[in-house]
């Protein structure tokens, strides 16, 4: 299980580390990539610039996108995500501080499979660290590895 | 009776007169068979002369009667001493003496065909309108030998005549009154009548009409509209309508709203055209500040999206750092704090939580102001039952009847109604929570002719002098240990009624329960 890896798209510091301690907290021990804005999320999804050379075969478990990103917001790395066919299936679940209904429409719009607003509560928001998790990296079937087709 | 048929007996009158005279001469000549001729004759002039509806007279060359006047004295009831000699004047009105002999004298002195009106008294005293026509009647030597005449009475036509000029004055004070213009065209456009209005508003001379009297007093930008869709329907004879700016005498231009209509007689042709200008320059007004203050209340409203979108956004997120690290420092520097330093860090948190949910309730107290209300059948029986459901998951220790009137119907915003009873109810079981056998009410009654629901509890009430600042923003009755809150519910609950057009009031007393009751719509005032 450990050789699947999060892709947590998040630009705050504070918002990262209390992440990663929740994930911690609840022995979710996958490698955890973190993107501090949506153009590195790409980068990384993609293989470009800092991620040049990367296997983009191998993508991430789980994608957990905050929105409002600097420089590209979330719902335009998702746009990004969707419309390319190597990433276009890719689960990607929305983490965010809002639940306005723009960013709520936009995200299942676009393709979110799922919409989760951070609680202030930390207690709280292991605890929804912990079901995304055991949802999304236990329960949940990836869809199949795309063969590379053959050069 | 008509004037022809009067002028052609006189001419008739006239050669028979002569004939007469032609007679008498004869008869002097001739002997005493030929007297007998003449005196057929004159029976049958003297026939005639009754016969007709008219009045035959005859006067000498100086104007007065001789001889017998049949006719005159049949009509006017004057006897012939009466009416010789100049007597036949005082049959005339009074006043309209004078310029009967002036006329009459003139045409006397040339020798011409006169014609004249007066009044003249029938035997029963009663004055009526004539119209008078005498010719002279020449000797063989070419000297006016006497006149003949003939009264016609006119009386029916002055009447009509009267009338006519009644009704015409009728309209003109009509028009006149008006607050409009009101104006009238030829059939082929050209203005002749503008009602007093217009030279008031214009301040251009009064009587002057016609294209030129328009033209300028429209403002520059509408000219070219204004001529094109009036040649339009001057031709097409379809009714017009156009709003245009008129110049006043001043100088200012105002709105108006200039509508015509042809009138056309029977064979369908356009006679005329009626018209009124009517001053909409308030209504523009109107319009204009209306549309200003939409176009402000749009930009209004999309920097209060912008700014609750910062605000959810931004806002929450140190307040998670707040809570998250106080929390990462209980769990991992336990052993550093004592017992008064964890419980200051979990105030810490609580404070942060309490912001979290305040900003919680105001982005929902202003998400009620921005949503777009759709009314649509609520059944606020099920949404009451399903409401109450959760409150006794959430808090199962406690022992809450709660009983919901069957039925109750509402037209409103689902979401925003599921709102209001979330919070009505969520507070009567807050309310209720110190009571033993705690109970809460919806039903139905109704005020000022309109349906009014209510959420009734047994709880701790309040006192009615702070009644109205239950509904205020941030006005909490109770400490927070006490009953938590934000203060936000009730401000947001009447909000949302105020935007179905409703009303929230509320009942209580301490310690005896409170009733809240609202409107969905407007009732009769009380």
């Amino acid at each position: 299980m450990n050789d699947k890896i999060i892709l947590l798209v998040e630009d705050n510091a504070d918002d990262e580390t209390l992440t990663l301690r929740a994930l911690q907290k609840n022995n979710i021990r996958n490698e955890v990539v973190v993107a501090r804005n949506g153009a590195e999320a790409l980068d990384y999804l993609f293989g470009l610039r800092a991620y040049e050379g990367r296997d983009t075969t191998v993508l991430p478990q789980i994608v957990l996108l905050d929105l409002n990103l600097p420089k590209m917001d979330g719902l335009e790395v998702l746009r990004n995500i969707r419309a390319d066919e190597r990433t276009k299936r890719l689960p990607v679940v929305i983490l965010t501080s809002s639940k306005e209904d723009r960013d709520l429409l936009g995200g299942y719009d676009l393709g979110a499979n799922s919409y989760v607003r951070k609680p202030v509560d930390f207690t709280a928001f292991a605890e929804a660290v912990r079901q995304l998790g055991l949802y999304w990296l236990v329960l949940n079937e990836s869809p199949p590895e795309q063969r590379r087709p053959i050069s | 009776m008509s004037g022809l048929q009067g002028e052609s007996f006189v001419e008739a009158l006239v050669s028979t007169r002569a004939r007469i005279s032609q007679l008498e001469r004869e008869a002097i000549e001739r002997n005493q068979s030929a007297e007998e001729e003449l005196r057929a004759h004159v029976d049958r002039y003297k026939s005639l002369v009754l016969a007709i509806a008219q009045v035959i007279w005859t006067h000498n060359s100086k104007g007065g009667m001789t001889g017998e006047q049949v006719s005159w004295a049949t009509y006017t009831g004057q006897t012939f001493a009466e009416y010789r000699h100049r007597g036949w004047l005082n049959a005339v009105h009074p006043d309209d003496r004078a310029s009967t002999v002036q006329i009459w004298a003139r045409a006397v002195f040339g020798g011409e065909p006169y014609d004249l009106e007066h009044r003249l008294r029938r035997h029963d005293g009663e004055y009526r309108y004539f119209s008078v026509r005498a010719v002279p009647v020449l000797a063989d030597d070419g000297a006016i030998r006497e006149w003949a005449g003939i009264h016609s009475d006119i009386t029916e036509r002055k009447r009509a005549e009267e009338t006519l000029r009644d009704s015409e004055r009728r309209f003109r004070e009509l028009a006149d009154s008006m607050p409009q213009i009101v104006w009238a065209a030829g059939p082929y456009g050209h203005f002749d009548y503008y009602n007093r209005r217009w030279y008031e508003f214009t301040g251009r001379p009064v009587g002057i009409s016609g294209d030129e009297s328009w033209a300028d007093v429209v403002h520059p930008d509408d000219q070219k509209e204004c001529l094109e869709r009036w040649h339009l329907a001057t031709q097409s004879g379809a009714p017009y309508e156009i709003e245009y700016r008129l110049r006043d005498r001043m100088g200012t231009y105002h709105w108006f709203l200039r509508r015509a209509l042809p009138v056309r007689d029977q064979a369908g042709r356009i006679t005329r055209w009626f018209g009124t200008c009517t001053d909409i320059d308030g209504v523009k007004h109107t319009e204009e500040v209306l549309r200003r203050a939409n176009v402000e209340t749009d930009e209004a409203n999309r920097e209060l999206e912008a700014f609750s979108y910062s605000v959810a956004h931004d806002l929450r997120t140190p307040l998670r750092s707040i809570d998250g690290f106080s929390q990462a420092i209980l769990e991992d520097n336990a052993g550093q704090l004592d017992a008064q330093g964890k419980a200051n860090l979990a105030k810490v948190r609580a404070a942060a939580q309490r912001m979290a949910h305040l900003i919680d309730d105001l982005l929902s107290l202003s998400r009620v102001t921005r949503a777009e209300l759709r009314r649509e059948q609520v059944n606020l029986t099920q949404l009451a039952l399903g409401i109450g459901d959760r409150l006794r998951e959430a808090d199962a220790k406690r022992d809450v009847q709660i009983v919901v009137q069957e039925g109750l119907m509402a037209r409103g915003d689902t979401t925003l109604l599921a709102v209001v009873m979330e919070n009505l109810l969520g507070n009567a079981w807050k309310f209720t929570s110190q009571r033993l056998e705690g109970r809460i009410e919806v039903g139905l009654t109704s005020r000022n002719g309109v349906p009014a629901y209510f959420v009734r509890d047994n709880g701790i009430g309040f006192d009615m002098a702070y009644a109205n600042k239950l509904f205020v923003a941030f006005q909490r009755l109770h400490t927070i240990p006490e009953f938590p809150g934000t203060g936000i519910g009730l401000a947001t609950v009447q909000r949302i009624v105020r935007r179905h057009g409703g009303q929230i009031w509320a009942h209580g007393e301490v310690d005896r329960g409170a009733t809240f009751f609202f409107t969905l719509c407007q009732g009769t005032p009380a």
